[in-house]
């Protein structure tokens, strides 16, 4: 197998006296989507934003096809391969959709100008289903719309790697379900998605394997399968006596 | 300088401290919750020395009861102001363009009010007191000083108290740390931020009219302290008073060390210096230097 | 409607109009001189003129990028000296004005560089002081003539014609600078910022590169503009073009007209160059006050100042200033 395209080695932070992450250490492959679950104050967010860069851990390391990511503030990570989406949707509210995508092409990794991005900018827009939109104001589009734009903005980068934040958070199931085959067209078209996400169905429905974090420590890695049948992690979120009947 | 001068300027710096840190907690409270920089706080300031003055003036009332007395009034004038102005600017967790602009008009009209009624010549309170002298020891202190940092010292209590015993002082808390989730527990913010503007304002107009005592004043009065209030929100923090006290003293120690070795119209340029020294190297403010490893990138 | 539109800044790809109606104000105001317009009124645009183009330098900073400085006054006065003693060199003016602009930029740095850095109001504070702190080192300067001013001597005659044109000549440029950022990438990034700072980060935008490149921008204008101003003056002190006043003005520019728009300085010069003549000569000591009390109804009724009205009167709701 080739090099892992991230890998997470050994990290750890404290928030003063409590350990949030416990040597957690995995490696994500090219071309997969790769689920983060764990029950609440797990850490997922806490790793999440470790990866995404706005905290630093204590100890403990982040590598992009091992280039060590640590130190590196957003927009480097942006210009190494590394873009994320935000569990609170965030549009640039005064401009227009189409506008927000220009960003992403002109500031990602292939820094196009203002003119060249156009047709690109569109061309993501009808891969999320957003160019009827695209001279609409970002901030009067619907929440579903506006989680969409996120992610088209975030491809716009070019990144290797994508992280998506919760990004099923607040929507119908069956904007839930077309923001997960969104996930999966990435996939297909290269792109690596590292997913933290509460809602456990989904995540078990688009992921091609799935780590469980559990007050802070690595609890499990497996395929959804895997997963679903691991009694440690049937007991972690639901009580010995559920995990005594997997 | 022999070691007495220097426990004179010390002593000296320790009672300016006590003031600074009243004026810099009205701003630092309406920050920390509201996330608003009131630059009215100047214009605060100068009409609460102007309110003393007044008192002293027409009704020959000592200038340290004016400042007793200037707190509940300004804190009225502050809820006034944060209902009449303030509520409808939109909630943010940063300060908001709208926010500068509007504090910016408000102190543009109160400082240009005061210079139509009282025109733009320094006044002065004298009183028997301004030129009273108290002997500690080896020490020669202004009483006047000496008194007004008694008042500062005393509200500033007060303040710690009701930061940590009243239920007003856990929701400003709150607040300050996460709004959010003070939102979610059930902080009323719209209350909290009403009482919080009339207590920032109340501290100013206290501030200012002890100030009025110490110095000369006229309508431009309040801009040094203004920066001085921020240079001190930044050294200190904003998490409680005891950080703004800390803040307090730094600056007040720099100034006056600095006197000693800058010409006095370069006064300003020392607040605003220091500010530039903090901020390129401290962002964090002097909890920086104590706190453990947690940091964003 | 399109006329309006055009006007208010336009929207999409620029069409003819969009040239048509800013070159034809240009070519009317570059008559005035010809048609034997009197002495007073070129006087009056000339002013209205500098104050245009600080309004529109501000904007780029303060509008497009959602950066406030309250101290702007300091790159106005700075490349009023800089023009000033460069000129009483013998330096042929425009090479004077381009030193003005070049020490606006070092010291929009030197602000700049330890602000910026920092998410907070850091910078819009920070602002409050380097005016005064600039005005009262210049007071006590005794090479530039302190408090009592510096004075610029020409090789060359006065000629109101020149300084016009001169006058006109840098708020095209300004303006022209103003369309071309909000058209182009750079504007992109500095509304992203402005919008949602982190989030700009978070797709490969450097905040503090661009904060700083759009600080030099507006700052080199208002530099020039202080120096074109000296030179008409002829004379120039430390409390008038370091002043705080100065700073608010050229604030209340922008924001009266309609901040982060293009038209908006434009029109809020105007209308400031109309009225704070007349205005001062009625009320002397009440017109800051008028300042003040218009700013708050700004901020309350109507941020978007004079052209948001006009937006909500033609009730478009798309009509926005920065294609």
């Amino acid at each position: 197998m080739s090099t892992p395209v991230l890998q997470i080695d050994r990290v750890s932070i404290s928030f003063g006296g409590l350990a949030a992450l416990r040597d957690v250490s995995f490696e994500v492959a090219e071309k997969q989507i790769y689920g983060l679950i764990g029950p609440n104050g797990a850490g997922k967010t806490t790793l999440f934003g470790v990866i995404a860069g706005a905290l630093q851990p204590s100890s403990g390391k982040v590598l992009l096809r091992g280039g060590d990511l640590t130190g590196k503030k957003a927009f480097q990570r942006v210009h190494r391969g590394v873009v994320r989406t935000h569990q609170v949707v965030a549009p640039f509210r005064s401009m227009t959709v189409l506008e927000n995508v220009l960003a992403g092409l002109c500031f990602g990794r292939h820094r196009l100008s203002r003119a060249a991005a156009r047709d690109q900018a569109m061309d993501l827009l009808k891969g999320v289903s957003l160019e009827a939109q695209a001279n609409e104001r970002a901030d009067l589009i619907s929440l579903g719309n506006q989680k969409r734009l996120e992610v088209a903005r975030a491809i716009a980068t070019h990144p290797d790697v994508l992280l998506c934040d919760e990004i099923c958070g607040g929507l119908s199931l069956t904007e839930t379900r077309s923001i997960l085959e969104l996930l999966r067209k990435i996939r297909e078209r290269g792109t690596t998605v590292l997913y933290v996400e509460h809602d456990v169905k989904a995540i078990m429905s688009v992921c091609d394997r799935v780590l469980v974090l559990n007050s802070g420590e690595r609890l499990a890695e497996d395929t959804p399968e895997g997963i679903q049948n691991n009694p440690a992690v049937v007991e972690a979120y639901l009580g010995r006596a559920a995990a005594k009947r997997v | 300088m022999a070691a007495l001068d220097w426990l004179n300027v010390v002593v000296a710096a320790v009672l300016l401290a006590g003031i600074y840190a009243v004026m810099s907690v009205g701003m630092t409270i309406i920050y920390g919750v509201m996330k608003i920089v009131n630059l009215a706080h100047a214009g605060f300031m100068m009409l609460g020395a102007y309110f003393a003055y007044e008192l002293f003036e027409r009704g020959h009332l000592d200038p340290l009861v004016g400042a007793f007395l200037a707190f509940p009034v300004f804190f009225g004038i502050g809820r006034l102001v944060y209902w009449l102005f303030v509520r409808w600017l939109p909630v943010s967790n940063q300060p908001t363009l709208g926010s500068l602009l509007l504090m910016f008009g408000i102190w543009l009209v109160l400082q240009n009010l005061a210079y139509l009624v009282w025109g733009n010549e320094d006044r002065s309170i004298f009183t028997p007191r301004t030129f009273l002298t108290t002997q500690i020891g080896p020490i020669t202190i202004s009483t006047l000083r000496l008194v007004a940092f008694a008042v500062a010292l005393v509200s500033l209590v007060v303040f710690e108290l009701v930061l940590r015993r009243t239920w007003y002082g856990r929701s400003v808390r709150a607040l300050i740390q996460s709004r959010y989730a003070g939102q979610l527990v059930g902080v009323d913010t719209r209350r909290t931020a009403s009482l919080t503007f009339g207590l920032g304002i109340g501290f100013a107009g206290m501030a200012g009219a002890l100030l009025a005592s110490l110095y000369s004043f006229n309508p431009d009065f309040g801009r040094p302290f203004l920066i001085r209030s921020f240079v001190i929100i930044v050294l200190g923090g904003l998490e409680s008073a005891s950080g703004v006290a800390l803040g307090a003293l730094v600056l007040a120690l720099a100034e006056t060390i600095g006197i000693l070795f800058v010409p006095a119209g370069y006064q300003l340029a020392i607040s605003f210096g220091l500010l530039v020294l903090v901020l390129l190297v401290l962002p964090g403010g002097l909890a920086q230097l104590f706190a453990k490893r947690y940091r964003s990138a | 409607m399109r006329v309006v539109s055009a006007i208010a800044g336009g929207l999409g790809r620029p069409g003819w109009i969009h040239v048509a109606i800013p070159l034809a104000l240009l070519a009317a105001l570059a008559a005035t001189p010809w048609i034997g317009a009197e002495a007073n009124l070129l006087r009056l645009l000339f002013i209205t003129f500098i104050w245009t183009t600080t309004g529109i330098a501000w904007n780029i900073l303060g509008g497009f990028t959602g950066q406030v400085s309250f101290g702007f006054a300091v790159f106005y006065g700075l490349g009023a000296y800089t023009a000033a003693i460069l000129i009483n060199t013998g330096i042929h003016p425009y090479l004077a004005f381009a030193g003005s602009a070049l020490v606006a930029v070092l010291a929009s740095l030197m602000v700049g560089v330890p602000t910026f850095r920092l998410r907070g109001p850091y910078f819009a504070i920070a602002t409050i002081g380097v005016s005064e702190t600039v005005r009262v080192i210049m007071s006590n300067l005794s090479v530039t003539g302190g408090a009592s001013g510096y004075r610029i001597v020409e090789a060359t005659a006065f000629r109101q014609a020149d300084h016009f044109y001169t006058g006109l000549l840098l708020v095209s440029l300004a303006f022209v600078v103003s369309v071309l950022i909000s058209r182009s990438k750079f504007g992109l990034a500095l509304t992203a910022i402005r919008d949602d700072e982190p989030a700009a980060s978070d797709v490969g935008i450097n905040p503090l590169t661009q904060k700083l490149a759009a600080h030099g921008v507006a700052a080199a204008l208002a530099g020039m503009a202080g120096g074109v101003y000296a030179r008409y003056a002829a004379f120039i002190h430390p409390h008038g073009v370091f002043a705080f006043n100065t700073s608010v003005y050229i604030l209340l520019i922008p924001v009266i007209g309609g901040i982060g728009t293009l038209w908006g300085p434009v029109l809020g010069g105007v209308i400031f160059g109309i009225v704070e003549e007349q205005l001062v000569a009625s009320f002397p000591q009440a017109h800051l006050l008028i300042y003040g009390a218009l700013l708050i109804l700004i901020i309350l009724l109507e941020p978007g100042g004079i052209l948001g009205i006009v937006r909500k009167g033609l009730r478009h709701p798309r009509l926005r200033f920065n294609p």
